[in-house]
């Protein structure tokens, strides 16, 4: 990799680790595994050279679309995508803590998205990719993305309310 | 008469700043003239999700940056020098002074009694010619 690579590099590290961090928390509900998810996106970019040494690249949304496959590789190969509740806890504990606050109630509704769902308005919505950069990175459609975000939308509302 | 309505994803990429200038400008005359396409539009701009961040612990940032750093690919510190001369120096004048320390390398060593067990000055001069190999081989 040479300077310019490096610096670039370096420079997409720096503004996006939090958010590609707590993209895949938000995924998966678990520190730890976040952050494991993160290394490895960051090193798999880092080995992508294209990614920093072609000016049109969009290195952003390569982050989160490869964050986002881990992230769903690893819940798949768990079986489950919420914590496990605490030993004694009834579902009802669970469901209390769960809606102790509008945003994790909007966790919670996450968690009953379809994952393509869940993806497209993580991308947009918390990662802050453009429709079209999101549309590029998955290799459909703009008007796809679209389509997706808004029944993702409609979902989540129901979801949360 | 007014224009059918739009898509509710298309109204949503009118809000989002998602669709190109010439769309967006038929969906907001559009909206001009219909009061529940406008209804629609202001409640996908009120209801914009918003995600919470997760709480880090302290030092997480400084131990996340380490623990990657010492997983990228590390290069040996010559080579990591080179690297930087390589920016600085053209590629051609270092070619010409790898190629000339060689020579000089050659010549110093004929030039020196054949058989003297141990000398050390031959080491250093093999272990300098095996540097500017690698030198060459990284720069080409």
């Amino acid at each position: 990799m040479g300077v310019p690579a490096r610096e670039r590099f370096e420079q997409v590290y720096r503004r996006c680790r939090a958010r590609v961090v707590g993209y895949v928390h938000l995924m998966t509900r678990d520190l730890e595994t976040a952050a494991e998810i993160a290394q490895e996106t960051f090193l798999r970019a880092h080995e992508e050279r294209s990614l920093w040494e072609d000016p049109s690249s969009r290195p952003e949304a390569w982050l989160f679309r490869v964050a986002g496959n881990l992230a769903r590789n690893h819940l798949r190969a768990r079986g489950r995508r919420l914590p496990l509740p605490e030993p004694g806890a009834t579902p009802d504990t669970l469901d209390l803590v769960l809606r102790r606050d509008d945003r994790s109630r909007v966790v919670a509704g996450l968690d009953r998205l379809a994952p393509s769902y869940a993806q497209v308005l993580l991308m947009r919505y918390y990662a802050g990719l453009s429709c079209a950069a999101i549309a590029d990175e998955l290799g459909v459609a703009p008007g796809t993305v679209m389509a997706r975000l808004h029944r993702a939308r409609r979902l989540l509302r129901r979801y949360v309310q | 008469m007014t224009s059918p309505c739009p898509s509710g994803a298309v109204l949503l990429g009118l809000v989002d700043g998602d669709l190109g200038p010439d769309e967006a400008a038929a969906v907001e005359a559009h909206l001009a003239s219909c009061p529940s396409c406008r209804d629609l539009a202001r409640g996908f701009r009120a209801d914009r999700p918003a995600f919470p961040e997760p709480e880090l612990p302290p030092g997480f940032w400084a131990s996340f940056d380490a623990r990657l750093r010492a997983r990228l690919p590390r290069r040996s510190s010559l080579l990591r020098r080179m690297w930087e001369v390589r920016v600085a120096v053209p590629v051609p004048a270092l070619v010409a002074a790898a190629a000339a320390l060689i020579l000089l390398g050659a010549v110093g060593a004929r030039s020196r009694p054949v058989g003297v067990p141990g000398a050390p000055v031959d080491r250093v001069v093999a272990s300098d010619v095996d540097a500017a190999h690698i030198w060459i081989s990284d720069l080409m």
